[in-house]
């Protein structure tokens, strides 16, 4: 650095004068940190009114990987919650990657602790009796693809077990808009379909899923962990591939926002009220529901992809057992609680 | 400076001493990182001092 030119006076909140600790040129807004917490509150409020999630005796079950995005989206539903009678239980799956897997534990417990938010956990090895990536070997698939298969099969089966309303997930604003650019340029707009803020509950079957975040970039969901305090885990994950597609994407967005202000935001609205436009291109309609013939969980087929992917790796298929091991958790949870 | 989550340790020379210019000789975009200071974030226009050791997140990891 040259020299020293002297400090300017600091900037000041658009609402309070009190020293500012961000700026969102979208909104021409300079925030403090007391502000921009609120900002961010308000987009999540608005994503669980729209879903008619606010509502006394709704259970949401919030997805925890320990990350900052799960965190930030914890302590807002801890705060937007709190009036309005909505239950909010954590769910944190351990996923077995050594000392990244065991940090994230600590980190995701905490955060829920901090939020006085009840936490499940679930070890994957454990009740799969294989690691995560020693499943993914014997299927011959990328580690990261079969677990998000795992772990969406299990947050879902996870809710429906525990009698949620909701699952809450904590995908943000740039990872909503790097998936379905990828999946615009492998012109599958039929999976953006499912990109919405909000998906609805099929009976018994499949739980809603919520994204609070939907409309907070990455930037303002870590901004707001750091500024809320909430404890996370800031780190990547070991079979993270080098450079994913969705992280290409993330760098080209966020050169374009720092030029044009407003790109991502207005990407994510247009998108919200084109969602129905999708599901007509995917034929959701004709879609045919069925129940998975070994778990009775949403299937595309006879099986589920969990059920026939862990008989195929295992040797049987695991979904049931995994709905009952859910299931003595849930009620391990009612009795500590009453 | 410190870069996170790679913990990565550099010095950076900088001309005007923004924020903004720090962030972009480091090849990211503002919109893409958070600069910390003595646990305050700072603004992109914010100036720097000689000596200023900061930490930066990379937003884009660890969701
Ligand atoms: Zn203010
Ligand atoms: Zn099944």
């Amino acid at each position: 650095m040259s020299h020293f030119t002297g400090r300017r006076a600091a900037a000041k909140c658009s609402i309070c004068g009190a020293p500012a600790v961000a700026r969102v040129p979208y909104a021409r807004l300079t925030l403090c940190s007391r502000h921009f917490m609120e900002f961010i509150e308000r987009k999540v409020e608005r994503v669980l009114r729209r879903a008619g999630a606010l509502r006394r005796g709704a259970r949401l079950l919030a997805a925890v990987s320990g990350g900052k995005d799960s965190a930030a989206m914890l302590t807002a539903l801890a705060r937007i919650t709190k009036s309005n009678g909505v239950e909010v239980v954590g769910l944190h799956l351990v996923l077995g990657f050594g000392p990244y897997s065991r940090k994230s534990r600590e980190a995701a417990e905490e955060a829920c602790r901090v939020n006085n938010i009840p936490c499940i956990v679930l070890d994957l090895e454990e009740v799969l009796g294989a690691p995560v990536q020693a499943i993914a070997r014997r299927a011959r698939r990328p580690v990261c693809s079969v677990c998000g298969l795992i772990k969406r099969y299990v947050i879902n089966a996870a809710a429906v077990e525990l009698g949620a309303d909701y699952v809450a997930m904590g995908h943000n604003a740039d990872d909503i808009i790097a998936y379905t650019v990828k999946m615009f340029l492998n012109q599958d707009l039929a999976a953006i379909a499912k990109l919405g803020p909000s998906t609805e509950s099929i009976d018994s079957l499949a739980v809603a899923r919520l994204r609070p975040l939907y409309e907070v970039t990455e930037k303002e969901s870590l901004l707001y962990a750091i500024l809320s305090s909430t404890p996370f885990l800031h780190e990547e994950c070991p079979f993270r591939p080098v450079t994913p597609i969705e992280e290409r994407v993330k760098e080209f967005m966020n050169r374009v926002e720092e030029e044009h202000p407003g790109m991502k935001i207005n990407y994510i609205r247009r998108l919200e009220s084109n969602i129905e436009l999708y599901k007509k291109i995917a034929g959701i309609e004709d879609w045919d529901i069925q129940q998975c013939q070994s778990c009775g969980l949403l299937s595309a087929g006879n099986e589920c992809s969990f059920c026939r992917l862990t008989r195929r790796t295992l040797g049987e298929a695991k979904g049931a057992y995994i709905r009952r091991v859910i299931r003595e958790l849930a009620a391990g949870l009612a009795t500590r609680n009453s | 400076m410190l870069i996170l989550p790679e913990h990565r340790i550099t010095t950076v020379e900088l001309e005007t001493g923004k924020v903004r210019e720090l962030v972009h000789k480091l090849g990211y975009a503002t919109e893409g990182v958070i600069v910390v200071k003595d646990g305050r974030p700072l603004l992109e226009d914010e100036q720097l001092e000689d000596g200023d050791n900061v930490t930066l997140y990379r937003a884009a990891s660890g969701g």
